[in-house]
Order: C-alpha cells, then structure tokens, then sequence
C-alpha cells in the first residue's frame, strides 16, 4: 500500500469516526433526557405552588416565584407515613430481597453447575414463566392464601414477594455463574476448601455484581407493588407505601374523585429514596464486577 | 514427597472411553510428562489423580494411600491449571495464601512463606496487586508459586506453559526444569508439546485415544518408539511410514516395499509398516546402489535445520538436510542405514523386534 492513500484512508477513518461519535452522543443525550423529563416532571410538580391541572407548558421552566414546600411538609408531618407504611414497605422489600436471594443464588449455582434430569427443560420452564404477567396471580394466590390463613399477614406478602424474584434473579445468577471458569472452584478444591469453602470463598465474591443487581430488583418489585397488596392487605397496620401513594393523593369533591397531584408527586419522590440509598449502597459491587478482568494469559 | 501409581485406570463419559485400563507409577522425586494429543485422555488422567474427577474403575495410590474416595482437599497435591484459575478477586498474596488459609497454617507462617516463595519465583514486588493487572508470564509464576508454597507431596501441573508465547515458554520450561532439580518432588506435568516432554522429563508416557502407548525415559521414547504412533508423534518432523510386507522367499526373508528391498528377520511373514526418521535419511544427488529415486517438492528451511519434502513413486518423504541448494522438480536419491529403521504392526501399530540389513 503506497503512504499517502495509507495516511488518507485513515483521515477518512477519522472523520467517519467523528460523524459516528456526534450521531451516538445525540442519540444518547436524547435517550436520557427522555428517561429524565418524568423525573424532573414528578420533583417539580411537587414543589409547585399551582396544582397540576393549570400547567402549561411555559410552567414547566423553573420559577422560584413558585416553589412551596407544601407538599412534602404535608406528606412527612403525618407520623403513620414512616411508623405504617415505609416500615411496612421496607419489611416488605428487604425480606423479600433477602430470602429470595439466598433461594436464587442456590437456584442459580445448581442451574448453573449441576447436571441433573431435566435440567434444560427446567431451565427454559423457568424463563417461560418470566413471560406471564403477575397480575395473573393475584387470584389463585388469594384463595390458596386465604385458605392458609395467610391473608393480611406479612408473611402471606413475603413468601410471593420471594417466589417472584427467585425466576428472574436465579436466572440472572445462573448466566453470571456460566461465565466464571470451573477452574477457579477447582483450583480451590486443590487448596484445600470444601466445596462449601469454594463456593463461598470464590464465587460468592466473584458474583457480588449480580447479587447487587438482584438486591436492587428484588427489592424495587415487591417495595412498589401495588396489585398483590391491595388485594391481600385488608386492614389498616400492614398498609404500604404503594397503597397510601393511592389514597394520600385522592381528594373527593362533590364532583368525584380527583387527583391532588402536588401530594402524588412529593409523596412518589419520597418513596424513591429507599431505592436510591439502596442502588448507592451496592453500586460499588457493580463496579468491582468491571474491574475483575481475565484469567487467561 | 510420594510415589503416585495407577492401577488399571479407566474413565468412562456416559458412552465415551476418555481413559483406558492405565497403569503407571511415577516414582518419589520423578518428573513425569505425560503426553499426547488434544483429547487423548492426559489431563483427564491429572485429573483423576488430584480427585477432581473420579475413575470409573481402578486404584489410585499416592505413596502408600489408596485415594480413591479422599476429596482433592485432602490428597495433599497442588495444581498449576492450564489457565492459571487465579483468583480474580484476591490480590497476589492472597492468591498464594489460599491453600495455606484453607489448611488453617498460622498466620505468621503463612506471611513467611508467602514471602519466600515469591522472592523465589521474583514476583515478590507484585504481591499487592490483582491478576488482571499481570501480564501471562507474572500469571503464570503466580500460579506455581500457588503450588510450590503449600509444600505438597505431588505437584500436577496441566499444561502450564501453553498460554506463554514462544520465547517466555522456552524460558519458563527451564526454570521449571531446575525447580524440579532443586525440590526434587514428585511432579506429574501434561502436555501436548513434544519438545517440552523430551526436555522436562525424566519419564514420559505417551498417551492416545485412552491408551497408554508407552511409559519410558525420553531418550527411549525417541529411539525406541513402542508403538506407531509414539514414532509419529514425537520428533519433528515426524517419522516417514512406509508400508510394506514381510516375505519369506528362497533367498531368504525380506521386506518390500514397492520401491524398497531389504533383508530382514525377527517376525512372522505379514504385513508391517517401516518407519524411518527424518534425520536419519540420507539424501543425494547422485544414484547408488539400492537408493531410492525421488522428486524435490520443496524446502523448508528454519534456519539450522532444513527439511526436504520429496515424492517417489509410492508417495511423500520427509528428510532433513543441512544444505539449501535444492529446487522443486530436482531428482534426488534417498538411501538409508536399515539399522536406523523402526518396524511396527500393521495392524496393531505395536513396534515389532524386526531387524534389516541390506
């Protein structure tokens, strides 16, 4: 190849390279401020002195004119927003997270490590189930539970809480386990460990982004549910988060029900706090999960 | 420090027959290569000595200790994984300590050691750091200073060297080389590599399809192969195989080729396979007395060796040559001394007690 077509093929490289980058960074920047208008949405209908209603688009450029702190003082000075319903969300959220788990690491290892009959047919049932709406449940479940006696009781949330994130997060486990090399838990078994002493000692740290990414998902799902909820909580003490955001924010007027959207949105930015500490908390595992680099030379 | 001996190994993967019937014993102090091709059966053989993976029949010993059903974890034998499989979580000195931790060793002890076996293998100013951030090589010293730290009485090591590109595996070959002769422990060490079988081993057993071939110090290997494919595959490049049949006529007992005529005796009358190294063909430009008349296909040349690629009327020869000065179409002719001529079953492929003369 002659130098001079060599170094002005790669000026066409380079300016193909710089279209594409421009055309990517767009893209991207129109993505995210697609998936952060509601957001922004929601925080400054919360502050805002006017309700909703008379929005017009002009409203939605920040105004210090009209800025209150109405809203959220009125979510937060009722006490039973923190002593009922976070604490009940939260014993919702993270015993699920917690159980399910700990179920879907071991589901996930023996999908992953085990050869047993039926294996794969298992293993596409599963994410065969992933397919089916929730909502589908919530009958079946109710007349099982109610027969159980299970009905308005933590426990009767907790175990489909669980249920629920063992398919999805023991898949996610299974795919994450698939991917660390057999030699490492061999390696281990050589050393000295047990297999115990292996699977906690190696791929316990080694699948840590998964767990975190699992915590997070099983947390949010059950945190937010609003279906099952509503239809197993009947009385007053269980009541969640998702289930005052619905009531907290209705108004009834002579003419109907309507909507107190300044209440909705100061209440919806509360409750995604817990989310947030929790995303921070085990962030820094989804991190170290990009700095374990390869084994081989 | 231990003997290892099999007994009558097998394995069996549902249908597949991965090793079959071995039995060898590696001596206290012994570096043994086993080798073979890809699939041949020699890391599964490892493996059934460090206990990763059970035999399906047979016995296995490590000094007087029938292990059979002892976990790897107590089968006190270290092992350098083809991959390395270092940890990827834990810094250097944690990769290293780990066995030492598992087997609950003191922790000052441990520090020591560590420290030791890292100065040893000079990789002691890298302790601190993760694998990912090493290179193959630091990879690799990481790996055995994994096992030499334990102290075990068997070291398996599986492949080790092929992740180093060619210059690093020619160094690190001696260094492991001279680990052995300083420790002098049992080591049992899988390749595929024939070069660094004839130069790690005080025994190689040549491996194939399951079968153990043979079980001899390297020198013996090389010129008493035991088997056909012992000859074919080790030394390069390979052994030339010509077939042929074994006559009794008046004059007395020969080999023929259809190209080539010699005297020999040692066998029953039938068919056998002439096998002759490269190195030992003689090639001239000129024709003598029962020479063998070939075309020049071509020459490769790897600077002190050259090999002549050359077809007679039966097929391809391989010889090795010093001189360059030959050209594609060129006739030559090929003799060779019969005492060099290694004869195998042509059946069987097992070496028979064949000798020629001209």
């Amino acid at each position: 190849m002659k130098l001079p077509s060599f170094f002005g093929s790669r000026r066409k490289r380079l300016k193909s390279r710089i279209v594409s980058r421009i055309l990517s960074h767009f893209a991207l920047i129109v993505a995210t401020l697609f998936a952060l208008f509601p957001i922004y949405f929601i925080f400054w209908t919360s502050i805002l002195k006017i309700q909703l209603a008379a929005i017009s688009l002009s409203s939605l450029i920040p105004n210090l004119a009209l800025i209150t702190l109405y809203n959220y003082n009125y979510v937060l000075s009722d006490p039973t927003f923190f002593t009922i319903y976070l604490k009940n969300s939260l014993i919702f959220g993270l015993s699920a997270a917690g159980v399910g788990l700990v179920l879907a690491l071991f589901t996930g290892y023996a999908l992953s490590r085990f050869t047993f009959p039926g294996r794969k047919p298992f293993i596409y049932f599963i994410i065969a189930l992933m397919q089916f709406p929730g909502t589908m449940l919530v009958i079946p479940y109710f007349f099982m539970f109610k027969e159980l006696n299970l009905i308005n009781t933590y426990l009767g949330l907790i175990i489909p809480y669980s249920a629920g994130s063992i398919v999805f997060t023991g898949i996610l486990v299974k795919n994450y386990i698939d991917s660390i090399p057999e030699d490492l838990e061999e390696a281990a078994l050589v050393d000295g460990e047990t297999k115990t002493g292996a699977f906690t000692k190696v791929i316990i740290p080694l699948i840590k982004p998964i767990l975190g990414l699992g915590v997070l998902l099983a947390f949010i799902g059950p945190y937010t549910d609003f279906i099952l909820a509503r239809a197993f909580i009947t009385g007053n003490s269980l009541q969640t988060l998702a289930l005052r955001l619905y009531s907290v924010s209705s108004i009834s007027s002579s003419g109907g029900a309507a909507i107190d959207y300044g209440v909705f949105s100061a209440f919806s930015f509360l409750m995604g706090i817990p989310i947030l500490i929790i995303y921070l908390i085990f962030q820094k595992y989804i991190i170290s999960g990009l700095t374990l680099g390869g084994v081989k030379g | 420090m231990a003997t290892v001996r099999l007994e009558h190994i097998t394995k069996k993967f549902g249908e597949t027959t991965a090793v079959d019937d071995i039995s060898l014993t590696v001596n206290d102090g012994e570096f043994v290569v086993l080798l073979g091709p890809s699939g041949c059966g020699k890391t599964t053989t490892l493996r059934i000595v460090s206990g990763l993976e059970v035999q399906s029949e047979g016995h296995v010993y490590i000094g007087d200790r029938v292990v059979d059903n002892v976990e790897p974890k107590d089968r006190n034998v270290a092992m350098v994984f083809q991959s390395y499989a270092l940890y990827p979580h834990l810094k250097i000195y944690d990769n290293i300590a780990f066995g030492l931790k598992a087997r609950h060793v003191p922790r000052a002890e441990i520090i020591k050691k560590v420290n030791e076996t890292a100065k040893m293998l000079q990789i002691h100013q890298l302790l601190d750091r993760k694998p990912a951030a090493l290179s193959g090589g630091q990879r690799q010293r990481v790996a055995l200073a994994r096992a030499l730290v334990r102290d075990p009485e068997v070291f398996l090591l599986d492949e080790p060297l092929s992740n180093l590109d060619a210059k690093l595996r020619a160094a690190t070959r001696i260094e492991i080389k001279n680990l052995h002769l300083r420790l002098r422990k049992t080591m049992v060490y899988v390749t595929h590599d024939q070069v660094e079988a004839m130069t790690l081993a005080d025994k190689i057993a040549v491996i194939n399809q399951g079968k153990l071939l043979q079980f001899a110090s390297p020198m013996e290997v090389f010129m008493k192969p035991a088997h056909r494919f012992v000859g074919d595959f080790v030394g390069y490049p390979s052994m030339n195989m010509l077939g042929g049949e074994l006559e009794e006529t008046a004059a007395g007992t020969f080999f023929f080729t259809p190209a080539i005529r010699m005297k020999a005796s040692g066998a029953q009358a039938g068919k056998y396979i002439l096998g002759i190294r490269p190195e030992d063909i003689v090639v001239s430009k000129s024709s003598s007395k029962g020479s063998l008349e070939c075309t020049v296909r071509g020459l490769e040349r790897t600077g002190s060796d050259n090999y002549l690629f050359l077809d007679y009327s039966e097929g391809g020869i391989v010889a090795s040559v010093t001189g360059p000065d030959y050209s594609a179409g060129e006739k030559v002719y090929v003799t060779f001394d019969p005492a060099n001529a290694h004869f195998f079953d042509a059946v069987t492929g097992a070496a028979v007690p064949l000798s020629a003369s001209i």
